[in-house]
């Protein structure tokens, strides 16, 4: 089985009733698609609340996914649509604001603490997270290195690895669980503190 | 594989403005023009519309000027049957009994510009994109397919005159890609004068002397319906745009109607009491895309119409409930 | 378990493994933070410029509001119910597009496509009947934005077939 039937095992739990199996896939998308709605929507805010909106449409959407194409090319086409009609509705609403738009701009810094993604600390995690992926990566052994890197940045499969490196596939896959392991331990400090595990 | 993908997909976004579309999807300009030029365009022509391998003609003609809209629709075989509107007022004319039915056409405020919640719709549950470009009629046309992202819905494909964006053909086409129905324009004239006299020979029979033959016209009472009733299987991405009590039938009963969307196909729920519709049918009839359900329910007689797969509309009337059951 | 976590992650366990393994992190939440931070990681390796907040709790807590969906398109074999109701819905479907349609290539002229068992068939609209319903249904529907007038086509054309 490959990544795209682990998804459709995923979607047929969630298809079934199962939330939990659409809270795995949630937690594997979300990030590749706030990236993508990032391209569409500049505000940093509102990316988050379409990747939300995306999501929630998707699980709505769910029992008409039929499985003919992946289901992240299907995740996508829903966020991609759903940051459109953010657009269209900003739009909508344009005229209206520009009336407002010194009372807005007064209680700009305000809204904007509102909401947790934005603020300085949560960049600062964003930092630090990256920072201790890409240095516990450096630290890692050549081979559990380079195991990961094929696997996530290439995107290789377990064979593929196993041909690049002369290796067999139990040795790959058993690299890759430990470099995964490894940073995910160098991690968990910090993500334990972090509140509502928002990372 | 997916890692191309991905990359295609993103440096795509990253090379070309935000809303530029992917492919060869086109945004919501296409139902906009087409929608534009359906209501504010002066045109008369022929059609000749296909359903359920039946084949029949039409005559329409439309005008657009300073007091708003005029139009006919009428058919070229078998008995005259002609539809003529005056803005927001609806004449139908039956030639065998000379009868005249009023109906009133509840929110034609709406043109020419098509709803932003109903663009919304569109983009939710249709991909639209552009396909051929073709010759019909005389006229250049390019086609539009509006593709559902389901089963629930049909295909629609139409082909649009490349100037003005009036619909040359349009075709409605179920999961197989079989054409459940279409019509296409034989001829049309497109602007310039229209002749007005020979589009509304309907006039004279609006007289008062006719008038006392209509039936009561069909109207829509402002007392939203009770929230008695429920539809519990409204297909995904179809929004309620309507609920209201009306009377029809041209007598003092008593309908509940809902209306749904989802853009473009369009859902009605009809509840009534089924005491005196004796002769209505029950089951399923169909014209085209066009499907109606009707079915008892306890004292009631609730019937489904939607221009939506057969087994979209069963599965909605099935799912009526009174509330409280 | 761990590395079954890992592997499962990259699509390289064999289906029954898989299943046991979704079985497993479904009753036990402390399993599903290795999901989690391994994710992360997959992420922060692509995408390192710009790594956006984890919103799985915020959408956990929207999707406990939502109405579980079921599908109607089952693929699970062992279900029999399931199985007997799709195929009796095919049947129908079959039946219906039978009737319905105008079996063409691609785009050329419907045809006569009529003519299947008598019982399974709808009846076209009567004249008289359902008119109303067509008229009042299609008042309201966006099929007249698009349309026109033309749209009442349904209901002109009605008359003939009845005669």
């Amino acid at each position: 089985m490959g990544e795209r039937e682990v998804d459709q095992l995923l979607v047929d739990r969630a298809q079934h009733g199962d939330k939990h199996a659409f809270e795995l896939l949630v937690t594997k998308y979300q990030r590749r698609l706030a990236r993508l709605i990032s391209r569409f929507v500049r505000d940093s805010v509102a990316v988050e609340d379409v990747t939300q909106e995306a999501f929630i449409k998707a699980y709505r959407a769910l029992p008409t996914f039929r499985g003919e194409s992946a289901f992240y090319t299907w995740l996508y086409r829903i966020g991609i649509n759903t940051a459109k009609n953010h657009l269209q509705a900003l739009k909508r609403r344009a005229p209206t604001t520009t009336l407002f738009d010194a009372e807005e701009s007064e209680g700009f810094e305000d809204a904007s603490l509102l909401h947790e993604v934005s603020t300085p600390e949560n960049e600062l995690m964003s930092k630090q997270v990256v920072d201790v992926v890409n240095s516990s990566l450096q630290e890692l052994p050549d081979d559990l290195r380079t195991a990961l890197t094929l696997r996530e940045i290439e995107e290789l499969s377990y064979e593929e690895i196993a041909a690049a490196m002369n290796c067999p596939v139990g040795t790959v896959r058993s690299r890759i669980f430990r470099a995964r392991e490894a940073i995910a331990t160098n991690l968990r400090p910090l993500l334990g503190t972090s509140k509502n595990k928002r990372w | 594989m997916k890692a191309r993908f991905v990359l295609t997909l993103v440096l795509y976004f990253t090379a070309v403005p935000a809303f530029a579309d992917i492919g060869r999807q086109v945004g919501l300009d296409w139902p906009q023009i087409i929608a534009f030029a359906t209501h504010k365009t002066n045109y008369s022509g022929t059609f000749v519309y296909q359903y359920n391998g039946h084949m029949e003609s039409a005559r329409i003609t439309h005008i657009s000027d300073q007091s708003g809209e005029h139009e006919k629709l009428e058919s070229m075989d078998g008995p005259r049957r002609a539809f003529i509107r005056n803005n927001d007022k609806v004449w139908w004319y039956s030639g065998d009994r000379k009868a005249v039915q009023v109906e009133r056409r509840y929110n034609s405020k709406r043109f020419p510009a098509l709803q932003p919640e109903l663009l919304s719709a569109l983009n939710e549950n249709y991909l639209i994109y552009t396909a051929e470009q073709a010759r019909i009629s005389g006229f250049d046309t390019q086609a539009i397919v509006f593709q559902p992202k389901d089963t629930l819905r049909y295909t629609h494909k139409m082909w649009a005159h490349m100037d003005s964006g009036l619909l040359l053909k349009a075709a409605v086409l179920n999961e197989r890609k079989e054409i459940v129905e279409q019509y296409t324009f034989i001829q049309l004239n497109i602007g310039g004068e229209i002749e007005r006299t020979h589009m509304m020979p309907g006039q004279s029979t609006t007289s008062s002397e006719q008038q006392s033959n209509f039936d009561l016209p069909a109207e829509i009472s402002e007392q939203a319906a009770t929230s008695e009733w429920k539809v519990a299987a409204v297909p995904t991405g179809f929004k309620k745009i309507m609920e209201k009590r009306r009377s029809l039938h041209g007598k003092n009963r008593d309908v509940i109607h809902f209306v749904y969307s989802d853009g473009l196909a369009g859902i009605s729920v009809f509840i009534e009491t089924s005491g005196t519709n004796f002769e209505k049918r029950l089951g399923l009839s169909s014209r085209g895309a066009i499907h109606v359900y009707s079915k008892i329910k306890d004292d009631y007689l609730v019937t489904v119409v939607g221009e939506i797969p057969p087994l979209s509309v069963i599965q909605i009337a099935d799912s009526v409930r009174h509330n409280g059951q | 378990m761990k590395q079954k976590i890992s592997a499962l992650m990259d699509g390289e366990l064999f289906d029954d493994d898989a299943e046991t393994i979704l079985d497993k992190l479904k009753q036990n939440p402390d399993m599903q933070e290795e999901w989690r931070s391994y994710h992360l990681i997959g992420d922060v390796l692509r995408q390192s410029d710009n790594v956006h907040a984890n919103i799985s709790i915020a959408i956990h807590k929207r999707l406990q509001a939502e109405p579980t969906v079921l599908s109607p398109h089952q693929r699970d074999s062992h279900n029999a119910r399931w199985l007997a109701l799709s195929a009796a819905a095919s049947v129908m479907a079959l039946t219906l597009v039978a009737w319905l349609s105008v079996q063409v290539g691609s785009e050329t002229v419907p045809q006569l496509a009529m003519r299947q068992s008598q019982n399974a068939q709808p009846a076209n609209l009567p004249a008289r009947g359902l008119d109303d319903y067509l008229m009042a249904h299609q008042e309201f529907s966006p099929g007249l934005d698009v349309h026109g007038m033309t749209a009442y086509v349904h209901t002109v054309a009605s008359q003939q077939e009845d005669k």
